[in-house]
């Protein structure tokens, strides 16, 4: 159940923080965040959602054309100032096995047959 | 022994005479007055009969009038829905117009990336019933990032990367409504143990 005063450390939040603090001043958008994580498609959004309403997070669309690109914007995602503490304040305070993270990584491979 | 005068006699005779007429005629006119009663009677039934029968026929007619009011609204009320229904219909392919329009104008400007970049229908439809389920004003936003993804996967991981999306619709949702509502204070994390 989430509060109103935060996001729910889950694993996949987990995962999401920490491959965001490996370079958090990096953007990255939604694709790049699952991959990192190792996350199946689909997990990510929500998280990205919760983590942006607490200001964890800040998004952009990239200011690119189209048409030249031949393809989609995209939406890019940063941790913010306060975020970056944040994030490695739960991270620290959350007691995550080891053995439980691998554990997790292999069943969503198992399950997924590996990334996008 | 008096011997009565023929003139006496007849004066006997006349009262008696007399007397009986009167009698006979005071039956007369009882029978008359009987009989003239019976038919002012017999008027009056009818009469009664008549007025009773004239304040049915008002009423009935009250009934026609109600009821030719009441089938005249039902008309009315038909053809109203019957135009309800066609403006419905109208709406439902006015909209299914915009959904392929929509359609054609995200592979129109993605088709500069080549054929494997144009998303599947199934896999675009998906993202569609998702993007639907999501608060109004998210709706466009989740559009187009969700379907920008689906863009840069190759047409076998664009229906997987789908169905992740759908498996996790409700759980997006909640987090994309309950990110509308206020905040109190600054952020701190629950820690799951």
């Amino acid at each position: 159940m989430v509060s109103d005063s935060g996001p729910r450390m889950t694993l996949p939040t987990q995962l999401v923080l920490r491959a965001m603090l490996a370079e958090p001043g990096q953007e990255m958008y939604g694709l790049q965040i699952g991959q990192a994580a190792e996350l199946p498609s689909g997990t990510i959004h929500p998280i990205l959602a919760r983590l942006e309403a607490c200001g964890w997070l800040e998004s952009r669309w990239e200011g690119i054309d189209p048409m030249k690109e031949g393809r989609p914007r995209r939406r890019y995602y940063r941790l913010s100032p306060d975020g970056v503490e944040h994030a490695r304040n739960a991270l620290a305070r959350v007691h995550t096995p080891r053995t439980l993270v691998n554990r997790l990584h292999l069943g969503l491979a198992g399950e997924h047959g590996g990334g996008m | 022994m008096k011997r009565w005068t023929p003139a006496v006699l007849a004066l006997a005779l006349a009262r008696d005479l007399d007397r009986d007429l009167d009698r006979a005629r005071a039956q007369n006119l009882d029978r008359d007055l009987d009989r003239d009663l019976a038919r002012v009677l017999d008027s009056a039934d009818a009469l009664t009969r008549a007025l009773t029968d004239a304040q049915a026929l008002t009423d009935a007619l009250a009934l026609v009038n109600a009821l030719a009011q009441a089938l005249t609204r039902a008309r009315e009320l038909a053809c109203a829905r019957t135009r309800g229904r066609n403006l419905i219909r109208a709406l439902v392919r006015a909209r299914n117009r915009a959904r392929a329009l929509d359609r054609s104008l995200y592979a129109a400007v993605w088709s500069a990336g080549g054929a494997a970049s144009i998303p599947g229908r199934l896999p675009l439809g998906m993202v569609e019933l998702v993007v639907r389920m999501l608060p109004e004003h998210e709706r466009q936003r989740a559009r187009e990032e969700l379907c920008g993804e689906l863009v840069e996967l190759s047409r076998r991981n664009q229906l997987r990367h789908a169905l992740g999306v759908l498996a996790h619709t409700w759980e997006l949702r909640r987090a994309l409504t309950e990110a509308a509502r206020p905040l109190d204070g600054a952020p701190a994390c629950r820690v799951k143990r």
